[in-house]
Formats: C-alpha cells, structure tokens, sequence
C-alpha cells in the first residue's frame, strides 16, 4: 500500500480520535493527564459537525452553548455518524487556546491563540508561530494517547464496549478504570488488555460531560 | 492570510527529505529561480504562482533576512490569475464583432476571425483590469522540518507542493490521521497501522455481533 492509500483508508482514525475526546470529556470532565507533559483540561464547546464516515455527505451541523450535550448530537451517534468539525478549547498550564478542529485532516482553524504581549513585528511573529506550534503540539500529544489505547488490545476488550454504551445510553465508563487504561499505555509498547472489574460502568445523566450534568 | 496578522487557520505540513549542505546559500539560489514574476498582459500565460516576501506579496526582493528568521524560512506564496467573468467577455467580443462586420462589410465572421478576435478581446480586458492576486504566508521550522501554511484551500495547497518541489527538491506531507500516527509510534508498530479497522460504535453492528 502506497503512502496515499494509508492515508485515506486511516482517515477513520481522525473521527474515532474525536469520539474519544468526547467521551473522555464525559468520564473525567475533560481532564487528560498525559504522560511527561501534563495534565491538559479539554472542552468541546460551541459547534459540532457529524458526518457518516460512510457517505460524508450526511452530515448534521449543531451549534450552541452545548451542542455536545444535545438530542440530536445523542441521534445521529446512534445512527452511525462521527464528528467531523468539533470547537476545541485547550487548557495546559496558564495558558488557553481556541480552535476548530477538523477530523478527517486534523487540521485548525479559527485558532484563538492566548494572549499576547508582543509589541513589534518581529515578537508578533514569533509568539504567533511559537503558539500555534505548541498548540499543535497539544493536539499531537492527545492523538498519541488516544492512539495507545486504539493500538491496545484493551481498545476492544475495554474501551470499545464503553464507548458503545455511552452511544446507546449516555452511560459513562468509571474515571479511575478510565484512567488505568491509560495511563500505562504508551504508543512504542502494547500492553495486555486491563481485565475488568466486577462493575465495569456506572450510569450517568445524559452526554454532555461532568460540568454539563452538574449543571443539571 | 498570514503569520503576523488575521486569522489563523493554518496547514500543518511535514517536509520530507534531506536538506543541503551550505542550506543558506542553496535555499537563496532556489528562492531567487521561483520569486514570483507578474503577469505580462501580452503574454499567453494566464497564470503564474512564485515565492514573495511574508505577509507582503508586492515585495519580491527576497533578500536573507526577509527569509532567514531564527529557525524559520519565511516565505509566501503569491498566486495571480486572470479571470474575467464570462459575461463581461461575451459583451466586449459581441462589441468587437460588430465593429469588425461593420469595417469589413460581411455578414459574419470566419470561425480563425471569431478566434483571433476573442484573443484581441482577452488581451484588451488584460491591458484594463489586473489579475486577480493571493498571497499565503508560508513558515517553515528548518530545525523540525514542519511547516505551517496559512490555507486549507486544496488547489493552493496543491499549487503550494508543487512549488515547493521544483524550488527546494523536498516533499510536503499534510498532517492528518495517519501522518500523525506515524510519527506518534515506533517504526517496528507501524505495520499495525495498515491492520487497523473502522470500529463501528452504534448498536446496528453491536446488536448483530452479539
């Protein structure tokens, strides 16, 4: 398989990242610990396309405060769709970015990057380019522990099976079995499948993630 | 669409391949063969892409310190096009046909007189109006071989590649899910990236797997 063929039969990669964005957002309220960097708070927030992965041009386009917690977000998961375009905000550190993040390319746009005290020209370019460069960065360091866990045996055995019922019911995996399953991933070295506990899922109000059901 | 100012929705590119020795000098040999040159109404080109300063495409003095910032290569890509609405050409040719049939006598034109004509009309409407022009900031991080490029469009990310190809001799590579992915594990489990498989996550598959 040449290198264009792997890019477009892995374009699916991009929505199930997102997927698991989302449904991260909704266990652990958007809190990602990722190794040797940190601990980065991401929200999805604002906009939210879905498209078949199928036929991409069945696509539902929601916008709003929530739109991640909506009805119709909850319908067309159920009916096999996939985010296409998400609005990501990024929190790691002090610092705080905003962008549209694209799954299929993985591409940003409408980046917001944080504030700036560059005064010349030359200070604005290299602050400008230094964010993007770290936001990129960010997402890369998310792609990578998503793609630990993807590469993972326990993606089917574990993380798979949770990520159904959460699209069939809203029903969210438990934050520390979350967290083990990622925390000993890393995407040089594929690990076992965790086994799981007894009780392996609790409920929880509808998707829309611990801020959203605390609001509630 | 740039660096220093305006928003950014960028393109995340890999460069692939091996840069030069004495990299300053090459690169400023290169950048100085495809600095953009503006179209020339007389000329048949329609079209013409090239390499301008950053966030200045009216500037083609391509100097070190214009291209050369820390670790970066600052570029941009100027793009001129002539395009006129096909109604304004239609109008100016059925002009030019009556004043024509009007000094020959004859009723109508041959089809090389329709041809000649229309190519008379095109390099009129070139003489009055100027290209239409784009330019998109092009940054470049020597040290990581990534580059942003200040454009989602497809065709300038195309016009962009090849470019960039004929002028430095190395390949840009988007990021998208499997470019990441490769640089996101280790070279001996990349082979697991082609077994992967589309997960199905709603119940239609679910239900039927048991």
């Amino acid at each position: 398989m040449d290198l264009v063929d792997r890019i477009e039969t892995t374009r699916f990669l991009g929505g199930e990242f997102v997927l698991w964005l989302w449904f991260s957002r909704d266990v652990t309220g958007g809190e990602i610990m990722i190794k040797g960097r940190g601990m980065l708070v991401v929200s999805l927030e604002t906009q939210l396309a879905l498209a078949d992965p199928v036929a991409d041009r069945e696509r539902v386009a929601i916008r709003g405060v929530d739109p991640f917690g909506s009805a119709e977000a909850g319908e067309a998961l159920r009916t096999g769709k996939l985010p296409r375009k998400v609005g990501l905000r990024i929190v790691f550190e002090q610092d705080e970015w905003v962008a549209t993040l694209d799954s299929n390319t993985l591409a940003l746009s409408g980046v917001k990057l944080p504030a700036s005290s560059a005064q010349s020209t030359e200070e604005t370019f290299y602050e400008r380019v230094r964010r993007l460069e770290q936001l990129h960065e960010l997402v890369h360091a998310l792609y990578a522990h998503f793609l630990a866990v993807r590469l993972s045996p326990s993606w089917e055995s574990d993380v798979v099976p949770a990520l159904r019922g959460w699209v069939a019911s809203g029903e969210v995996m438990d934050e520390k079995r979350f967290e083990r399953l990622h925390s000993k991933r890393d995407a040089g070295d594929a690990t076992r499948p965790e086994r799981a506990p007894a009780s392996k899922t609790r409920a929880k109000p509808p998707r829309g993630g611990k801020k959203a059901a605390a609001g509630r | 669409m740039g660096a220093l100012t305006g928003p950014l929705s960028t393109t995340q590119l890999y460069v692939r391949g091996e840069l030069p020795k004495n990299m300053r000098r090459s690169f400023m040999e290169r950048v100085a063969l495809r600095t953009f040159r503006p179209l020339d109404p007389e000329e048949e080109a329609e079209e013409r892409a090239g390499w301008c300063a950053l966030g200045q495409p009216f500037d083609l003095d391509l100097s070190p310190d214009k291209l050369f910032n820390g670790p970066y290569l600052t570029l941009g890509l100027r793009v001129d096009r002539y395009r006129f609405p096909a109604r304004v050409v239609q109008a100016e040719l059925a002009k030019a046909s009556h004043a024509a049939l009007q000094k020959s006598g004859h009723e109508q034109l041959s089809r090389s007189q329709k041809t000649e004509l229309k190519r008379k009309v095109i390099a009129a409407l070139r003489r009055r109006y100027f290209p239409n022009m784009i330019g998109v900031d092009l940054v470049w991080n020597l040290d990581a071989g990534e580059a942003f490029f200040w454009s989602q469009s497809r065709s300038l990310l195309e016009r962009l590649g090849a470019l960039f190809e004929l002028c430095f001799g190395l390949t840009l590579v988007e990021n998208g899910p499997f470019v990441a992915a490769e640089r996101c594990i280790s070279e001996r489990r990349r082979p697991e990236l082609d077994r992967l498989e589309r997960t199905i996550f709603h119940a239609e598959v679910r239900d039927g797997s048991g």
